[in-house]
């Protein structure tokens, strides 16, 4: 933990210091914009769920080139539709603070590409009525990109398409609905903007 | 700009906690159970209630799960892992008791296959056995019983388990000991007869 945080101060010492190089940058962006995770495949969160319009925020903390570290949180709160002979509850929050890595690509006049990929920890919390009932923890993988247009000097609007998936950490287990709870796949389109 | 970066980083920072979560979300379990009369034939079309706890209809308290027996006798459904104890009451439970009974052992890797029987209270009577232990090393990991009857009540801590059985029939008890200084587990069992009085006994291991 302590190498850790020395390993922060000393690469937020470094974006400070360095900025004169030209290359490393401490340089703070902001991204806000509205998630649509799509759910896919044999899972809980696609049969049993409507889909649900969430957050995604993310700010860098440094960059390197072109390409940036992030750190960012999604959001979504899923309505559960039900299933006759499963635990009934009726809404599912799905939460992942995630670490992402960016590289900008310019394309022509305002516009430009970010290929992105994130890697975060999820945690989708079960409710029945507002009281928490269950919650599921697991590992995130996203694989996307954004397109940028350059609205002024320190604003740009984005829309990202990526894929996500979540590994649950479910038990092995007889009943049918282990496999569907121990997995949840997305295409996630966002919408919004970027500060820096 | 950095003053709201930073912000916004503590807010990112703030995870909310939440304890008395009624499920174990990395797990979930399948129940089969099935439902007879006293004379072993299924009963169809109950309603069966499922309460957390020693929640009761008495209490007011809404039940976790209500299923209705098909024509087999049979409820099945899965659940998150309920971390504390599943009780079974059947419909009519606030005139005549025909079953309130205890869901035992569930485990993720099994079905978890129960049978219950309705008896009338005239028709059952309670056996009771506790377990008296040589070494505080042992104790009972699970305790069922196999005849016609209901688990009603167990006490893991003071190793009482309670049954409310029907009269004048064989039942035997199938119970695990552990001893946690040899890591031994041994799974022993024992018929007792059952006549038209209430039974206590007391198991020296």
């Amino acid at each position: 933990m302590k190498k850790s945080f020395y390993l922060v101060v000393l690469l937020f010492s470094l974006g400070m210091n360095a900025q004169n190089f030209g290359f490393f940058l401490f340089n703070p962006s902001l991204r806000v914009g509205a998630a649509v995770p799509t759910q896919i495949g044999n899972t809980a969160l696609n049969h049993f769920y409507t889909t649900p319009v969430g957050i995604d925020v993310n700010y860098s903390i440094f960059k390197l080139y072109k390409g940036e570290f992030n750190i960012g949180y999604s959001g979504a709160s899923y309505r559960f539709v039900g299933v006759p002979d499963f635990t009934a509850y009726t809404r599912s929050t799905q939460s992942v603070y995630y670490m992402q890595l960016t590289y900008e690509v310019d394309l022509k006049k305002n516009w430009s590409v970010t290929p992105f990929v994130n890697l975060g920890a999820e945690q989708l919390r079960h409710q029945e009525n507002g009281a928490l009932i269950a919650i599921q923890n697991g590992t995130q993988v996203q694989l996307g990109g954004y397109l940028n247009f350059k609205l002024a000097a320190i604003l740009k609007a984005y829309a990202g398409l990526s894929f996500s998936t979540t590994n649950y950490n479910l038990q092995d287990g007889v009943s049918e609905y282990v496999t569907k709870y121990k997995k949840s796949q997305a295409l996630v389109f966002t919408l919004g903007l970027k500060i820096n | 700009m950095k003053k709201i970066l930073v912000l916004l980083s503590a807010l990112l920072l703030l995870c909310s906690f939440s304890c008395d979560i009624p499920y174990d979300g990395s797990r979930i379990v399948q129940l089969n159970h099935r439902f007879f009369d006293a004379q072993g034939q299924p009963v169809a079309g109950k309603k069966i209630d499922y309460y957390l706890g020693y929640s009761t209809p008495d209490a007011g308290v809404s039940p976790e799960f209500s299923y209705t027996t098909d024509a087999a006798g049979r409820i099945k459904f899965s659940t998150f892992y309920p971390k504390q104890k599943l009780y079974v009451y059947a419909e009519g439970y606030a005139n005549y008791r025909p079953i309130e009974s205890e869901v035992q052992y569930l485990d993720p890797t099994s079905f978890n296959a129960q049978s219950f029987y309705f008896l009338e209270n005239g028709e059952t009577v309670q056996f009771q056995i506790q377990f008296m232990f040589s070494s505080s090393q042992k104790s009972i990991e699970k305790c069922t019983m196999e005849g016609i009857g209901n688990p009603y009540y167990s006490n893991d801590n003071d190793a009482i388990y309670s049954f409310n059985v029907a009269k004048n029939q064989t039942i035997t008890i199938h119970y695990t000991v552990y001893n946690s200084q040899t890591n031994v587990r041994q799974t022993l069992s024992q018929d007792f007869n059952i006549g038209t009085g209430d039974n206590y006994v007391i198991q020296n291991l």
